[in-house]
């Protein structure tokens, strides 16, 4: 210890704790020092008072914390972490609550991926074995699992929509054409020849999304939703304007069932758009010249069926709910694996307006 | 003997500088010398500067109480009723009682009020442990810590009383 930091022993010395030498070297400091000898007598009091063994004691008993303080602090901190544990479920809860989006699946639909999640099912054996002409790689389900729900028309139906003119033809076609898809899969395509009815369509995976303008401008917007209530439930709740829309092939009976959008189908194949918007509005449908070949003013949650020209690739449906137009292309596109529908909703705006590819493949020659 | 006559000779000069403080110039050299004629005649065994400084400290704390006290029965900080003026009483001093009550209820009020380390501190001085075993006991590499803490402890504690252990007088 420096001469000049002898000052610093001053707090021993008026709790009587100081060593031999510290008390000799304090005091030498103090004769030389007034200001320092003036401390030490300021400190007289306080030496006095700490001599006393009770004052000790009392003094000492106030600065331990009694067991009992302890205690209290003690249940004090786990009640305050069991308080925050419960603070921060609920509030997850809320969060879990309020957006029930955070339930699902967040994906980016990447045109490839996203469709193929439907066909992971294979076929069943026998009617692989029965219509595969040579082996090929499982052909993923699509047709069993996929449709799981079939809007059945008829073609009289169809005839009645306006702008159908292909329903006119459906009624001169044969009651159980033949159809002959082929799959896309690089190196194994399928082919299938006269089959039953019921497995009259052999859909590849396909190899790209149902391509629209609005998947490929708002790919980072989209939401897939892994339950098919779950869209349902957001679609009907009406508070986004959206729409709801298919493709339906013509089956061997001569009705109507969904498929999933990205299908290739016959060249020759009936094909049908089916399209339910959530809410009223002004429902078109335009060829990729730009024709208008359906227009309505649709009313909420009523199906609407167009027929697709054979020659044409593509169909662009444009929904303005009310009176407003369509917005441009902020959709969010909602699809749900187990159902061959595509949700289309766009949040805050009033309207949509989607490409639907149709792709066609040339029909195989008989053998 | 050196020894003690040079620091008779220091305390001299200290005890003035501290009660010219207080008192006047005539008073302080008064109490200086009477601090040295009791220091002369109770403890002319002492020699070490080390014991004879506390002892001169003390005896001149009480003389200038003393002095404080008798100024203010005679009237010379204020005209006091005579029945106003407490006897003399050799018993129990229930003024001094109650002093030392008021200045542990300011201390203890300091403490209160003053961070964990300097609490800490103080409870581990007064359990009488020295420095170097309260250094031991707080886990603190350098015993100079333990001084420069203590120092600032007993500095706050100082401002939160007012400057005086004993409160204004």
């Amino acid at each position: 210890l420096k001469r000049s930091d002898v000052e610093r022993l001053l707090g021993g010395y008026s709790a009587g704790i100081l060593t031999d030498e510290e008390r000799r070297m304090l005091f030498e400091a103090a004769l030389e020092d007034q200001a320092l000898f003036t401390e030490l007598v300021r400190d007289e009091p306080l030496r006095e008072l700490l001599s006393d063994p009770s004052v000790r004691a009392e003094l000492r008993s106030a600065l331990t914390p009694s067991a009992e303080v302890e205690r209290g602090w003690l249940w004090w901190r786990f009640a305050a972490a069991g308080l925050l544990s419960a603070a921060f479920g609920i509030a997850l809860l809320l969060v879990w609550r309020v957006q029930p989006e955070m339930r699902l699946e967040m994906a980016k639909l990447q045109a490839p991926a996203a469709p193929a999640l439907a066909y992971e099912q294979p076929l069943p054996a026998p009617a692989r074995s029965e219509n595969l002409r040579r082996d090929a790689p499982p052909p993923r389900a699509g047709v069993a699992a996929g449709l799981v729900e079939r809007r059945r028309t008829t073609a009289g139906d169809a005839a009645g929509v306006p702008g159908s003119a292909a329903g006119e033809a459906a009624k001169a076609r044969p009651a159980a054409p033949e159809f002959a898809f082929r799959s896309r899969a690089p190196q194994a395509p399928l082919t299938l020849e006269r089959r039953p009815a019921s497995e009259s369509m052999a859909l590849e995976p396909p190899s790209a999304a149902p391509t629209t303008s609005a998947r490929r401008r708002a790919t980072s917007a989209l939401v897939r939703f892994t339950s098919e209530a779950r869209a349902r439930e957001r679609f009907y709740s009406a508070e986004e304007s959206g729409i709801r829309y298919a493709l339906m092939l013509r089956q061997p009976d001569g009705t109507f069932a969904e498929i999933p959008t990205g299908s290739v189908v016959a060249g020759a194949a009936e094909v049908r758009l089916a399209i339910e918007p959530n809410a009223a509005g002004l429902l078109r449908v335009l060829d990729e010249r730009g024709t208008v070949i359906f227009e309505r003013a649709a009313g909420a949650r009523q199906r609407y069926f167009v027929d697709m020209p054979p020659d044409r690739r593509s169909l662009e449906i444009s929904f303005a709910s009310g009176a407003a137009e369509p917005e441009e292309l902020t959709t969010e596109v909602v699809a749900t694996p187990a159902e061959n529908a595509v949700y289309v909703v766009n949040p805050g705006g009033s309207g949509v307006q989607v490409v639907v590819p149709i792709r066609r493949s040339p029909a195989p020659a008989e053998p | 003997m050196m020894e003690r006559e040079r620091a008779l000779r220091l305390l001299r000069e200290r005890i003035v500088g501290f009660a010219a403080s207080h008192l006047s110039r005539d008073a302080a050299e008064d109490i200086a010398q009477e601090v040295l004629v009791v220091l002369e005649e109770k403890y002319a065994h002492v020699s070490a500067a080390g014991e004879l400084a506390p002892l001169a400290i003390r005896i001149a704390r009480f003389k200038v109480l003393g002095v404080r006290r008798k100024a203010a029965r005679r009237g010379e900080y204020g005209q006091v009723s005579v029945e106003d003026v407490p006897l003399p009483d050799t018993r129990h001093d229930p003024y001094a009682a109650l002093e030392r009550r008021e200045m542990l209820d300011r201390l203890k009020s300091a403490l209160a009020k003053t961070g964990e380390r300097c609490r800490e501190l103080f409870r581990l001085k007064l359990q009488g442990k020295t420095f170097a075993e309260i250094q031991a006991a707080m886990g603190v590499k350098a015993l100079n810590t333990i001084y420069t803490w203590d120092h600032r402890c007993r500095k706050h504690m100082l401002e939160l009383l007012g400057g005086t252990w004993e409160g204004r007088r």
